[in-house]
C-alpha cells in the first residue's frame, strides 16, 4: 500500500527535513511580517513628533478634516470656554477625558482633550482665561455609540455634532489631544495615528513573501519526491544520470 | 516543456548578474566611508538589487527543479543547481555544467 511505503523507516529522514525546513520558512516569514509592522507603526508615532504648525496653517473652521493631517502636532491659542466642558466615557482603561472648547479669536472653537483620568470625580475644576495648547490633531469621532443620558455632561464619544450642544458657537471638525496634558491629568492616547507610506518598510513584507514562497516549494519539492520516487515502486530505484 | 532549459539559462544568467551586482553593492556599503557618495549609492541600490534578486531567484528556482526532475539528474546535482543562484558567479559554471548535460544526455 503507498501510504505504508511512504512512512518506511528510510524515508522518515526526508519527511523530518521537510518538515523542519517548512517550519523555518514559516518562521522567517512571519519575523520579516512582524518588523514590516513594527516598522510602519514606528513611523507612524514618528510623524506624531513632527515640529508643532499653527492650527490655521492645517485646517480653518469651516474646512472639512484634512486628511493627511492625522495626528499632526498643531498649536492653538484661545480663550478656554469652561462651560462647555464634557467628559467622554470608556477611555482608555474604562477611564474619562476631560475635553474643553478653546475659543479661537475668529469666533470658532475647537475641543481639546486636556487629558485622562480614571474617574469622573477626579477631574480637575476646568481651565478659563486664555491659553496657548501644543497637542495633535485628530479627526472628529462617529463610532455610532449612543449617549444613553442627554441630561448630563458624559458622551460615549468625540462627535462633533454632539459636542456643539454643550457651547453656542461653531466649532472645528477636528479636536486636538493636548501633549503635554492639562494640570491632575494624564496623557490621553491618540485615537487616530497618521497612516505610514505605502513603501515602508516594503523591504521587509516583499521577504515575508518570499519566505512563505520558499515554504511553498519545499512542499512542493516534497510531493515531487513522494509521487516520482517512492510511491510508484519501492523496490525499483530511480534511474539517475 | 521543450522551452525550459532556454528559460532555465535566461533566469541563470540574470540572477547571476544581479548577485554580482549585489556583492558590488554591498562592497560599496560597507567598504567605503559613511557619508561618501560612492556608499549612499550602495545603501540606495543594495535593497533594490537584493529584492530583485530574491523574486528571480524564486522563479529559477522551480524553473531549475523542474529541468532537473524532467532530465531525472542526481540530487546533489539538483541541489548544486538550485544553491548556485545564492553563490557568487558559481551559477555561471553551473549553467555550462547543464547545458552539457542537456546537449548530451547519455553522457555525463
Amino acid at each position: 500500500m503507498p501510504l505504508s511505503r511512504a512512512l518506511q523507516p528510510r524515508h522518515w529522514g526526508f519527511h523530518l527535513l521537510a518538515l523542519g525546513l517548512l517550519a523555518t520558512t514559516i518562521g522567517l516569514g512571519v519575523w520579516q511580517y512582524d518588523a514590516w509592522s513594527i516598522r510602519r507603526e514606528a513611523e507612524s508615532r514618528d510623524l506624531t513628533r513632527v515640529q508643532p504648525i499653527p492650527l490655521a496653517d492645517a485646517m480653518g473652521p469651516d474646512d472639512a478634516f484634512p486628511g493627511n493631517r492625522v495626528g499632526q502636532p498643531v498649536t492653538v491659542s484661545g480663550t478656554w470656554v469652561p462651560s462647555g466642558t464634557v467628559y467622554i466615557s470608556g477611555r482608555e482603561r474604562d477611564g474619562f477625558w476631560a475635553v474643553t472648547p478653546l475659543s479661537t479669536p475668529d469666533g470658532s472653537a475647537i475641543e481639546v482633550v486636556r487629558g485622562w483620568a480614571a474617574t469622573r470625580a477626579a477631574m480637575p475644576q476646568p481651565p478659563s482665561g486664555t491659553a496657548t495648547v501644543t497637542g495633535s490633531l485628530q479627526p472628529p469621532e462617529g463610532n455610532g455609540s449612543v449617549d444613553t443620558d442627554s441630561s448630563d455632561d458624559v458622551l460615549p464619544q468625540l462627535r462633533i455634532a454632539d459636542a456643539i450642544q454643550y457651547v453656542d458657537q461653531d466649532l472645528f471638525s477636528a479636536y486636538v489631544v493636548m501633549t503635554p496634558p492639562g494640570p491632575g491629568l494624564a496623557q490621553a492616547d491618540l485615537a487616530a495615528l497618521p497612516d505610514a507610506g505605502a513603501f515602508t518598510a516594503l523591504r521587509n513584507l516583499l521577504y515575508a513573501f518570499e519566505w512563505w514562497f520558499f515554504g511553498c516549494f519545499v512542499v512542493f519539492v516534497w510531493w515531487r519526491w513522494l509521487r516520482d520516487d517512492v510511491l510508484p515502486d519501492a523496490g525499483r530505484q530511480p534511474v539517475t544520470r | 516543456m521543450q522551452k525550459l532549459f532556454p528559460i532555465y539559462r535566461v533566469l541563470a544568467y540574470v540572477v547571476g548578474t544581479l548577485l554580482i551586482l549585489l556583492v558590488l553593492g554591498m562592497a560599496m556599503k560597507y567598504l567605503f566611508a559613511e557619508g561618501s557618495s560612492v556608499q549612499d549609492f550602495g545603501k540606495q541600490f543594495t535593497p533594490i538589487v537584493a529584492v530583485g534578486h530574491g523574486y528571480i531567484y524564486m522563479v529559477y528556482l522551480v524553473v531549475a527543479f523542474l529541468l532537473a526532475r524532467r532530465e531525472r539528474w542526481s540530487v546533489p546535482f539538483t541541489v548544486v543547481m538550485l544553491a548556485a543562484g545564492l553563490i557568487p558567479v558559481l551559477i555561471f559554471w553551473v549553467e555550462k555544467q547543464v547545458e552539457h548535460k542537456v546537449l548530451n544526455p547519455t553522457t555525463a
